[in-house]
């Protein structure tokens, strides 16, 4: 929302209030001004100056300016109406100058939808796709591309028909040794270790030995004939829904084969680990495998029309980087009667006149 | 070849580039073959800054700092300038369409500053200027005081068929 937007509704309640003269009201609004002060509703409010820009100085007396004062408003409360008017025409013209950003937003993109149409390249578009490029890797077997290295190395077991979730030879049963959870399931272990932290996973990589892709698949069509296994039809829904719950010691013995005895660690890989679980093509996420959302706090933008307006045009200009396609040949025109036309939009009165405007 | 005037004053219906797509059509049927076209100069023009008879001058409605409108304009000025606006970009639209169909454009406006002393025309908009990339258009200056205007000359940028 523009910030203009803000502002009128802000005055709007402020002349409403104005208008009303509700004492118990006032005497809060002022109460609140005093120990807040720049924090308060009414310095929030009283955007006067801005709306003295809008509409000018003639029609928003100086005297505004001091609403603090309760003596203020009680002089003022007759033209309260009369300011919420004068407030409308702010807003019109808040409205246009949305109007204008909107069209010249449009102008843009039809006009480069124009220019790419007769085969005119933009300058700085190819650098992203050669960025893209480079995260490419190729299988040397056969033509496929995949997105990383880990898509790659699970490539393989893709082309036996195994199943594709990576970490599924570290699932034997629904607990996560790692963060001593139960989750009912196996799928959901999996789950878990795909779509949580990576520090589970880097755990398991640790601390055990991959099970045989054999087992792993006898263990997926376990879960298929329960009806459990992930994307399945008829997946039951309820099973889905179950928390998790702590994992008591029993379940907590290893049933997989230890790599090391000592307890894993939650530190990040090094060097030699994520190559030794790239060859079977278990890299964590965000560590080569699948790419992490990084949830970073976003800045909020707020719109000033003019300021956005003006923007917009410096944007354009330092965006000037399209290179023209020289040879580009325009079809012929069309045999038989042509046209050639003169278009008259001088006297912009005729436009604001009558019903043209309506138009536009 | 015919030549039409496309004037709002002439028909309220057909004249008005904003409203009817029939020119739009016409165009896009290859059936035009060229186009003039001067977006209104009211809003950009620099007589906003001579001084009047009684002292007074208007004030300019566009400037380098804010060229889509200044932002402490009044009601009826900013609708002038969202107007002028429009139409402008309309008539840009336009002649860029007869261009892309083959045919061939002028484009009339008075000569600008190149945005020196925070004098802002046409010809220092992005869209123009984006425009004047390619080979086949070209911005000439025009002599108007021989044919009766009050301005020394004026700016025409040509789109030419590359063919």
């Amino acid at each position: 929302m523009p910030i203009e937007r803000i502002y009128i509704q802000r005055l709007r309640l402020l002349f409403h209030v104005m208008g009303v003269q509700d004492k118990f009201m006032l005497g809060g609004i002022l109460q609140n001004y005093h120990i807040a002060g720049k924090e308060s509703w009414l310095h929030r409010a009283l955007k006067i100056s801005w709306m003295r820009s809008q509409v000018g100085d003639f029609a928003v007396p100086a005297e505004l300016d001091g609403l603090h004062d309760p003596t203020v408003w009680e002089a003022f409360a007759p033209f309260a109406k009369q300011l919420a008017k004068t407030l409308g025409k702010a807003k019109a013209s808040h409205m246009l100058k949305v109007r204008n950003i909107c069209e010249l937003h449009s102008h843009d993109k039809r006009q480069s939808e124009i220019l790419h149409s007769i085969g005119w390249t933009k300058a700085g578009s190819n650098e992203k796709e050669s960025q893209g490029d480079q995260q490419v890797s190729h299988c040397d077997e056969c033509t496929e591309c995949f997105k990383n290295g880990a898509a790659l190395a699970v490539h393989p077991t893709e082309k036996a028909r195994y199943r594709r979730i990576a970490m599924r030879r570290f699932a034997a049963d629904a607990v996560c040794r790692a963060c001593q959870r139960f989750f009912h399931t196996r799928p959901r272990l999996l789950r878990h270790l795909h779509m949580g932290t990576a520090d589970c996973w880097v755990w398991h990589c640790r601390r055990y030995w991959p099970m045989t892709s054999e087992r792993a698949h006898e263990l997926d069509h376990e879960d298929k004939r329960k009806g459990v296994a992930m994307h399945q039809k008829g997946f039951m829904d309820q099973e889905d829904d179950r928390i998790w719950r702590e994992c008591q010691h029993l379940g907590l013995i290893d049933v997989l084969a230890l790599r090391q005895e000592e307890e894993a660690d939650h530190s990040q890989p090094n060097e030699s680990e994520l190559e030794d679980w790239r060859q079977i093509g278990l890299l964590p996420p965000g560590k080569g495998g699948r790419e992490t959302i990084a949830r970073t706090l976003m800045d909020m933008k707020v719109h000033h029309v003019s300021k956005d307006t003006t923007d917009l045009e410096r944007s354009l200009l330092a965006d000037i980087r399209w290179e023209p396609c020289h040879d580009w040949v325009p079809r012929p025109l069309a045999l038989g009667t042509q046209y050639f036309l003169i278009m008259f939009t001088g006297d912009l009165r005729i436009w604001h006149s009558g019903s043209h405007g309506a138009a536009m | 070849m015919i030549p039409i005037s496309i004037d709002l004053a002439s028909d309220s219906h057909h004249g008005n580039i904003l409203r009817d797509d029939i020119w739009k059509r016409l165009i896009c049927s290859r059936k035009v073959t060229g186009g003039h076209a001067g977006p209104p100069c009211e809003t950009l023009s620099f007589a906003r800054l001579l001084l009047l008879e009684d002292g007074q001058r208007q004030q300019p409605l566009r400037t380098t700092q804010a060229p889509w409108g200044r932002d402490d304009l009044s009601l009826r000025e900013v609708e002038q300038v969202v107007t002028g606006t429009v139409l402008m970009l309309q008539t840009i639209h336009f002649l860029l369409l007869i261009y892309l169909q083959g045919g061939s454009f002028s484009l009339e406006h008075p000569k600008g500053q190149g945005g020196q002393k925070g004098r802002w025309s046409i010809w220092d908009s992005a869209f123009v200027k984006l425009l004047l990339l390619a080979g086949s258009i070209q911005k000439d200056r025009f002599p108007t005081r021989p044919l009766g205007a009050t301005l020394s000359e004026t700016h025409i940028a040509f789109g030419r068929e590359t063919s």
